[in-house]
């Protein structure tokens, strides 16, 4: 090895590190490390002229290693990287000491905090000693996507992704496209949310490049960015498209269940339709519920039902994933407000059903068996912590969803007394305007904080007691109807997903993006993307605009045919490996095999698989297996460094 | 090649396009009306809900930008009128002078410490410090380059004693500049870009608070808007990040913030900024760690609190840092004449009387205005927001084919929603601009005339 000559950089990252950590005491101290050359502080590393100076030392002092001592290197690793192969230093020469996350905002004793921040350094230049040139890997890139989930964000990603010339298969769970915002009465004053969800179907319907799977989940997911083999389950749907939708099937089926199109208002068969403007258009048998007693196979003069018909398995092999499953509406427990206790108190999903002209009553608000005269809405219904058992979180479209949904209630029936009950009103952005509209249409707003309104059933009819909280006393609402404005919850099967996908979730529950700020449509595992409330609750525009994000995001990677790989990956001695296969075996990417070389078994890593996790390296039990980047002699020096103080070598 | 896209505005919807374009091999024109890109994010000291250091995620994609030979920045730059139609848009941009060479500066900073004019108030900390006439817009600046303001340079613009005498005065910065960059007679110039796209990205600015007269923004001393107070406590602010009142330096015992201030408010604009309720909860928080012993209130109407993790903050502000939320409107601010404190009117709405008190700072969460007076065909709302042509079917596009918009001038947003918009205008643009190269390209090889 040549002579080894690091450079320290200690960053000040304004207050954040300098407030706490003394970075001139740092950097001289660094100075007298071995292999040190030069160590210097500054405000802003990240800067502009922060990298100049870390440049102008590599090229004046013949700099061939770098340690910045700043912010995480999720931060800003790239950043140096960069900088210092603009230098004409291989990139992979930068040792990052994290003196941010890892001291100066979790101390504030700065005497001690500085001591751990000069280790923390001293660690980071033992390691930097034996860092290694790394070359970047370049593996082919398909240019096609797997879109999970049919709602409006999956079905904007999809078509985005076409215009680009992409190849889409969009998988769905559920018999057709079209996902929740199809059932939703009215997504804005203007607009029913059925009508907007056909014509984005339709334009499905005449994209060739589009290939829709209903009734079908992901079932493996295997590969990288780039390269993703994707294995679908194809439930049976029993029924294929010569069906002309004539409706005999549907009257002789003896199997009745609750309609969750219609969010249980009523019942539907086991043969059934979702909705007027499902897609494909056609008839769906649910397997779950069906008895395969034959009567609608009988009947069905197309010869269009095939109740033989048996779950699939196919591979579709795809450059990159959208994961666009949406939510599920939050289910209010029993006796909740007074749920499922009367049947004048329904859900805000139920509403939207029933204001919908193609709703079970036709778009009659019949609630029970009449159209009420008094109608209350009960707001963070298991959202923002309200009851035992409510998500912390704030659901963000149901105030707009319940005031939209009053404002057209006044509209078709003036005479009505309609109350929100609510915390804060959230119409935040221009739906305030929503917010002035109800108040013209003298719909009643009443606040509580702490204290829940409580819901009464009595033979006179359901009472609201609430503690209205501008005049500070109890009051005493009768109502012949009241709509419990229900949240949003992670979709029901969210653990398969992670399992499949390896995407992680947050404390509430939903998807985790790569950055909450500055990256919300990419996953942090490359070649996954989120789009819509898979990451949390969003309104029906927001999610469509995260699917043409999405969708954006996933062309600009695989655009040009061909994916940058990180070289920090798993790499065998092939000296050292004893064939044993234990690497084999723990290897969750399936990148490693093992291979006979001139007759000795030994394991080899597939370069484009190994996603740098470093499982085989720690369970390698002769050493043979080294993570590049990470590699023992690496850890070895900062460890010892970090135990032994200045005496390592 | 009419191949290239022009994004409007240097923040960060302005950025993330500008980038994504970039990534895309296509040729980007950035114009940012100030010397640096970063937009209001630049201002920020951290970002709700996660308290991320603004500047610390924001500088990596500003310094990105500059990582890309295809985006080329047109800054101190606004454009002045544009014709033609989708694929072949004429933009004429009206790019003001610097009056330094930016092929020659360094950014040193040596001529913004030798200017001997000192009392310019620095825009950057919106005034509460200042500058001298030849400055360099912010530490983090990209790109990092020198600007004379010529309103008080004494050689660009002397006393009128020197003018009639015909004197060339000053000349320092010249005289000290490393790199000869000084250029007295740098003068506007149009330029002229052909694009196939354009992406508006030009963000908001803050509503004038003193259009609104019972608050007495302008007038009282201790009385800041939310962005001054953004200032105040960052590293890189007037005083380092020290909260310091304006009348006597001290630090502020009790701070009030006050929320919907032109926002919500039929007098003023009737729209939610959607931004300044997490705001004021994120300034609350990094007031009491600035200054545990301070106590901090925040005057409210509804507490819009609807974003991933933030409703979760606001709980966290509640009982961690014990920031008080009064629900009610405040009526006006009067300022007492000794101590320069701030008597608070307000309806307490928990028990409908109208109650008084005292801080030593109030902060007024301020509106935002959309910077939608372009010289741009593009229709625009009631509010004054761009108008989109069909947010369901066509979420990011205006009511003119091949202009899109993203960030706040479509709506009150913040920044992931700006970042998301600005990645999926960013691919529709592309699109345009690759579908127009490679019509030109075919134009040529039959022997047409490029640009013809």
């Amino acid at each position: 090895m040549d002579e080894v000559r690091i450079g320290v950089y200690v960053c000040h990252c304004g207050f954040n590190i300098a407030g706490v950590v003394d970075v001139k005491k740092v950097a001289e101290y660094a100075k007298t490390l071995p292999g040190v050359v030069v160590a210097r502080d500054y405000v802003f590393m990240c800067s502009e002229p922060g990298q100049d100076l870390i440049k102008e030392d590599i090229k004046n002092q013949n700099l061939n290693r770098v340690v910045v001592a700043s912010c995480s290197p999720a931060l800003h690793e790239i950043t140096f990287r960069t900088a210092i192969s603009e230098a004409g230093l291989n990139k992979y020469l930068l040792e990052m000491a994290n003196i941010r996350e890892h001291c100066s905002w979790v101390h504030h004793e700065k005497e001690k905090a500085t001591e751990k921040a000069m280790e923390i350094v001293r660690m980071a230049v033992a390691k930097a000693r034996y860092l290694e040139p790394l070359e970047e890997l370049e593996v082919e890139a398909k240019k096609s996507v797997l879109v999970l989930g049919g709602g409006v964000a999956g079905i904007r990603a999809a078509l985005e992704l076409a215009n680009y010339g992409f190849d889409v298969y969009i998988v769905e769970k559920s018999p057709t496209i079209g996902g929740k915002a199809a059932l939703i009465g009215y997504i804005d004053p203007k607009t029913k949310g059925a009508e907007v969800v056909s014509k984005m179907v339709e334009k499905i319907r005449d994209c060739p490049k589009i290939q829709v799977f209903t009734s079908a989940e992901l079932v493996q997911l295997t590969g990288s960015a780039g390269n993703y083999v994707a294995k679908l389950r194809l439930n049976p749907r029993f029924v294929n498209s010569r069906c002309t939708r004539c409706g005999e099937c549907e009257e002789v089926c003896p199997i009745e269940v609750s309609n969750e199109y219609n969010f249980g208002l009523d019942k539907r068969k086991a043969i059934f339709i979702p909705f007027k403007n499902a897609y494909p258009p056609y008839y769906a048998i649910d397997y779950r519920v069906c008895v395969k007693c034959g009567e609608c196979e009988k009947v069905c003069r197309y010869k269009a039902i095939n109740l033989k018909e048996e779950a699939k398995i196919v591979e579709l092999r795809v450059g990159a994933v959208i994961i666009a499953t949406g939510y599920d509406p939050y289910r209010p427990f029993k006796g909740e407000y007074g749920y499922g206790l009367s049947p004048n108190v329904i859900t805000l999903f139920q509403l939207e059903r029933l204001l919908d002209p193609e709703s079970p009553t036709k778009g009659e608000l019949i609630v029970g068996n009449k159209v009420p005269k008094s109608l209350a809405f009960i707001q963070c219904v298991g959202s923002r912590g309200t009851t035992l058992g409510a998500k912390s979180y704030c659901s963000r479209m149901c105030c707009t969803t319940a005031i939209n949904s009053a404002i057209k209630i006044k509209e078709k029936y003036p005479e009505m007394n309609v109350y929100i009950i609510y915390k804060d009103i959230m119409t935040y952005g221009s739906d305030e305007s929503l917010y002035e509209e109800a108040g013209k249409k003298l719909i009643n707003f009443i606040k509580f904080e702490e204290k829940i309104p409580k819901v009464t059933i009595s033979p006179e009819g359901l009472f609201i007691d609430v503690f209205e909280y501008t005049i500070q006393q109890e009051i005493r609402i009768p109502v012949e109807a009241i709509v419990l404005s229900i949240g949003m919850l992670p979709p029901r099967d969210i653990e398969e997903l992670i399992a499949v996908t390896r995407v992680s979730c947050g404390g509430e529950g939903f998807v985790r993006e790569a950055h909450l700020k500055l990256a919300p449509v990419e996953a942090p595992t490359k070649g996954i993307f989120l789009a819509g409330c898979i990451t949390g609750p969003k309104n029906i525009l927001e999610s469509i605009r995260m699917g043409s994000a999405a969708a954006a995001k996933a062309m600009s990677l695989l655009s040009k045919g061909k994916i940058t790989i990180e070289p920090m990956i798993a790499q065998v001695d092939e000296e050292r490996c004893s064939g044993c296969g234990i690497c084999v075996a723990v290897c969750p990417y399936s990148a490693i095999s093992i291979k006979s070389v001139n007759g000795d078994r030994i394991a080899k890593v597939e370069k484009a698989l190994c996603m740098g996790c470093g499982t085989c390296n720690a369970s390698c039990p002769s050493g043979a297996m080294q993570h590049l980047g990470f590699k023992d002699v690496q850890l070895l020096a900062q460890t010892v460094a970090a135990l032994r103080g200045e005496s390592y070598g | 090649m009419n191949g290239s896209v022009l994004v409007v505005g240097g923040g960060v919807a302005g950025i993330q396009a500008a980038l994504d374009l970039a990534e895309q091999g296509i040729e980007v024109f950035l114009v940012e009306k100030a010397p640096s890109i970063g937009g209001k994010m630049a201002y920020l000291d951290k970002t709700f809900p996660t308290l991320d250091c603004a500047s610390c995620i924001l500088a990596p994609k500003m310094a990105a930008v500059l990582r890309y030979p295809n985006i080329k920045l047109l800054m101190n730059s606004e454009v002045e009128d544009v014709t033609g139609r989708a694929g072949n848009f004429v933009v004429r941009v009206l790019k003001r002078p610097t009056y330094v060479d930016w092929t020659k500066c360094n950014g040193c900073g040596i001529c913004t410490q030798k200017c001997p004019v000192k009392n310019v108030p620095d825009d950057y900390n919106l005034g509460l410090s200042n500058r001298r006439a030849i400055y360099i817009m912010f530490p983090q600046a990209v790109p990092k380059k020198a600007v004379i303001d010529a309103r008080y340079c004494m050689r660009l613009n002397p006393p009128e004693k020197a003018k009639k005498e015909g004197k060339t005065l000053c000349g320092v910065c010249e005289r000290h500049c490393p790199t000869k960059a000084i250029e007295y007679e740098q003068k506007s110039e149009v330029i002229e870009l052909k694009v196939a796209a354009i992406i508006v990205a030009t963000g908001m600015e803050l509503y004038n608070a003193k259009n609104i007269p019972e608050y007495g923004y302008g007038v009282y001393q201790n009385l800041y808007t939310n962005l001054e107070f953004e200032r105040l406590v960052s590293a890189t602010g007037p005083s380092g990040g020290e909260i310091l009142r304006r009348s006597d330096g001290k630090h502020p015992k009790k701070i009030a913030w006050i929320q919907c201030v032109g926002s919500r408010d039929v007098r003023f604009n009737h729209y939610c900024s959607a931004y300044c309720c997490m705001a004021a909860t994120k300034q609350a928080i990094l007031a009491k760690e600035h200054l545990p012993e301070v106590q901090c209130t925040v005057y409210y109407m509804d507490i819009r609190a609807f974003g991933k993790g933030f409703n979760e903050f606001l709980e966290r502000a509640k009982r961690e840092f014990g920031v008080r939320y009064i629900r009610g409107k405040v009526v006006r601010i009067e300022e007492l004449a000794d101590t320069k404190n701030l008597r608070v009117v307000y309806e307490d709405t928990a028990e409908s009387y109208l109650r008084v008190e005292e801080y030593d700072m109030v902060v007024l969460s301020v509106a935002i205005t959309p910077n939608s007076r372009l010289p741009l065909p593009v229709e625009l709302t009631s509010d004054g927001f761009v108008k989109l042509k069909d947010p369901y079917l066509d979420p990011v596009s205006t009511t003119v084919e091949g202009i899109f918009v993203v960030g706040a001038v479509a709506g009150a947003k913040d920044i992931p929603d700006s970042v998301t918009e600005a990645s999926a205008a960013a691919a529709r643009a592309a699109l345009i601009a690759k579908r127009s190269m490679a019509r030109e390209v075919r134009v040529l090889a039959n022997g047409g005339v490029l640009n013809g």
